[in-house]
């Protein structure tokens, strides 16, 4: 945004992208949705030390009213088609945030046979955080990244129909 | 009671249903006939001098040449542990089932028969536990192959590090 | 509600579905719920959700190499399942583990078992609609965390027993530390008590619910707190003692209807919440006792480079912060298991549901989920 401070008149010149850009960010609400060991971390960082509420990070039950989700675990092939499902229930504009090196790429089970390598298969992620489990302040910097990442979209310039197909 | 006490009066009340008894290892076990397993499994559960209440796991195991279904029994009174092994063949890995005994065994039986196929015979409800209904084969017995495809995604990904190592081996070879 | 005839049922019978998505079903657990009205008939659970294929992987790999995946297998309470398969392995190896490294991995396991425990009473109460008690064990924890991230280097995932005793020593400033915070911990578990334990509301929704007597608990293989708090005093830590248990001076808490003022019984899910609290008294007891032993010397024993353990089969239990786990192994002889299988405290647990959910409120189910503390992974592992 970009102030033009006048003495006299005390007013601020942006664009409406950028406003609406501004309060998007302030207030990014997250689906509590964990799978497995992540989801302690994702706890945790949602607790007093790293606390997430700050940054208006705050956790919701219903995919309906969640802006963005972490995938917190290891993704199954029983729990692929859930999570697909949850995620296809969110309203957009919505992001997601994968989670470990498990939703990252299969992590330590990549041998296994009733693992989903990589999330990324079903849905589309924004931001990777490695680790295993990543420490909540990797966490916070993720949502760091992806404040970043909502403030410069031109949101209103895009047709719906591009919206939907970019997700 | 002693390991070697316990199954002296196993073998005495069943003979030549017990296949194999020993007390050698780590803990004592028998290995039954598969016919005699739920009339054995009665006699554990029951008598006076065994009061095996408790059942602490069970599993199956594929051992190339049959396949094995093991349970773990323990008394809290008795405080004695006992293993009984039943072992079955391949083709038809069918058993009757303890789940009536031991209401414990009713969700390992349902485990055993979803990773290894054991066919629990009058299990009230036998259903894979673990994999979806629809999976096809039983991965833990050994010659079991991941299928690349499930429901339309694809379950393979790229190594980049794995393939490197590979490459390395190869060299070195 | 088992006085219903069976037309009603019929007329009256609705089936919903709970989870796998669900806030207070503790990861991805699912129960189809056949209700009549708001009562609950039964409560099938569907798990399988995070079946990772762990015992299949462990055949692929040496013994000492599946220590990271016992993390994964109860990642509340690592340690624990770190100590359980060490002890097995331990055991089928025939090694001696030096007394340091004993000492050590009580330590560590306890200080597990309470940052498990907190956790699973955080979250019962955070169920029941009071979040601050568990913000409250959430601060703590980052303690605990921080210690034993001092002690191995990670936070959750710990990998640090190795075959034959543990990977890093302990310092004594680490050791000061956390004899410090065992005080404050205790006062914290009275303040955690003071807002939560002895509250109207959440004595009320947990009295009386849920109940499991002895002989369920017996039929269905449920362990630990959870058949302690139907009565039964039955702890591996003290009836097949491992490790050094047998020297070490603490009291097994049971249920005794903490919450008969208010219509409590034997085993109700008020006496598996409190069990849980008294657990947590007596793991500061062991960790006090251990940190004012604990004796100098090795903490790694003589291992050979290649495990090759006898050809045969073993079965240890232990205790783990959700009851008896064990680690059946089949050994053929060669570096890596044939078979190995996991016995854990949640998968009896959840297997019991079908049959002890009858005849409770839809809202009660929450509460019963919460109070057997049960975590995902364990039941599919
Ligand atoms: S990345 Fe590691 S900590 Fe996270 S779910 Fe996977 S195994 Fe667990």
């Amino acid at each position: 945004m970009s102030f033009y401070h006048k003495a006299e008149s005390n007013f601020l010149v942006t664009t409406l992208d950028e406003v609406l850009n501004y309060t998007r960010k302030g207030s990014l609400w997250y689906l509590f949705f964990g799978l497995a060991c992540c989801a302690i971390e994702m706890m945790q960082a949602g607790g007093p030390r790293t606390d997430l509420d700050r940054f208006g990070v705050v956790f919701r039950a219903t995919p309906r009213q969640a802006d963005f989700i972490f995938i917190a675990g290891t993704p199954t092939i029983k729990m692929a088609d859930r999570i697909k499902r949850l995620w296809d229930q969110m309203p957009y504009p919505k992001y997601a945030i994968s989670m470990g090196s498990c939703s990252n790429t299969g992590g330590l089970f990549q041998k296994g046979y009733s693992v989903l390598n990589g999330i990324d298969k079903i849905l589309p992620i924004d931001v990777y955080v490695p680790g295993c489990p990543p420490r909540p302040e990797a966490l916070t910097e993720a949502i760091l990244i992806l404040r970043e990442k909502v403030q410069k979209e031109k949101f209103l310039r895009k047709e719906e129909s591009e919206l939907i197909e970019e997700a | 009671m002693k390991p070697s006490e316990l199954l002296n009066v196993i073998e005495a009340e069943f003979g030549d249903f017990i296949l194999e008894s020993s007390d050698q290892g780590f803990d004592p076990y028998i290995v039954v006939e598969p016919d005699a397993l739920r009339d054995v499994s009665f006699f554990l559960r029951d008598d006076e001098r065994m009061k095996f209440d408790f059942l602490r796991t069970s599993l199956g195991t594929d051992k190339i040449d049959f396949i094995e279904s093991l349970f773990v029994l323990y008394s809290y009174e008795l405080k004695h542990q006992l293993i009984v092994k039943v072992e079955l063949s391949h083709k038809n890995p069918e058993v009757d089932t303890v789940s009536d005994i031991w209401k414990a065994a009713n969700w390992y039986e349902r485990e055993s028969y979803d990773l290894l196929g054991i066919n629990y015979k009058d299990h009230p409800d036998l259903r894979r536990l673990m994999m979806p209904h629809d999976w096809v084969g039983h991965p833990l017995l050994k010659d079991y192959k991941s299928p690349k495809k499930y429901h339309g995604m694809d379950l393979y990904r790229f190594n980049p590090v794995l393939k490197v190592t590979k490459k390395k081996a190869k060299k070195k070879k | 509600m088992s006085n219903i005839t069976e037309k009603e049922v019929f007329f009256d019978e609705m089936t919903l579905n709970m989870g796998p998505h669900h806030p207070s079903t503790h990861g991805v657990l699912r129960f189809v719920l056949k209700t009549d009205g708001e009562i609950l008939k039964t409560a099938i659970p569907d798990v399988g959700f995070l079946h990772r294929s762990i015992e299949k992987i462990a055949e692929s790999l040496p013994y000492p190499q599946f220590f990271p995946y016992t993390d994964r297998v109860d990642y509340l309470a690592a340690m624990n399942a770190n100590h359980a398969y060490a002890v097995a392995v331990e055991k089928l190896l025939g090694i001696e583990v030096p007394e340091r490294a004993e000492y050590i991995r009580v330590l560590v396991a306890e200080m597990n078992r309470i940052a498990s425990h907190m956790v699973g009473v955080g979250s019962l109460a955070s169920d029941l609609g009071a979040f601050t008690p568990f913000l409250f064990n959430l601060r703590d924890r980052e303690y605990l965390y921080d210690y034993l991230e001092e002690m191995c280097g990670a936070r959750l995932t710990y990998n640090y027993l190795s075959i034959g005793g543990v990977h890093r020593d302990l310092k004594q400033e680490t050791a000061d530390k956390i004899l410090k915070f065992v005080e404050q911990g205790i006062k914290n578990l009275d303040e955690f008590n003071r807002l939560i334990a002895y509250n109207k509301i959440f004595l009320r929704r947990l009295a009386g619910v849920a109940v499991v007597n002895k002989k369920t608990c017996i039929e269905y293989g449920i362990v630990g707190p959870n058949l302690r708090a139907a009565g039964l005093k039955y702890d591996v830590r003290k009836d097949q003692p491992y490790s050094i248990y047998d020297k070490l001076d603490f009291d097994i808490p049971v249920g005794e209807a903490y919450a008969a003022s208010d219509g409590g019984v034997i085993g109700d899910a008020y006496d598996r919440f409190m069990v849980r609290i008294k657990e947590m008294e007596q793991s500061y007891k062991i960790i006090k006792q251990v940190l004012k032993e604990i004796p100098e010397g090795e903490i790694q024993a003589k291992v050979p480079r290649k495990l090759k353990p006898p050809v045969g089969d073993i079965y240890v239990p232990t205790e783990s912060a959700r009851g008896e786990m064990g680690y059946y192994i089949f050994s053929d002889g060669t570096d890596k298991p044939w078979r190995l299988k996991i016995r854990t405290g949640s998968f009896s647990a959840m297997s019991a549901f079908e049959e002890i959910s009858n005849g409770y409120f839809i809202a009660d189910l929450v509460s019963a989920i919460g109070s057997f503390d049960i975590v995902a992974p364990e039941v599919d592992r």
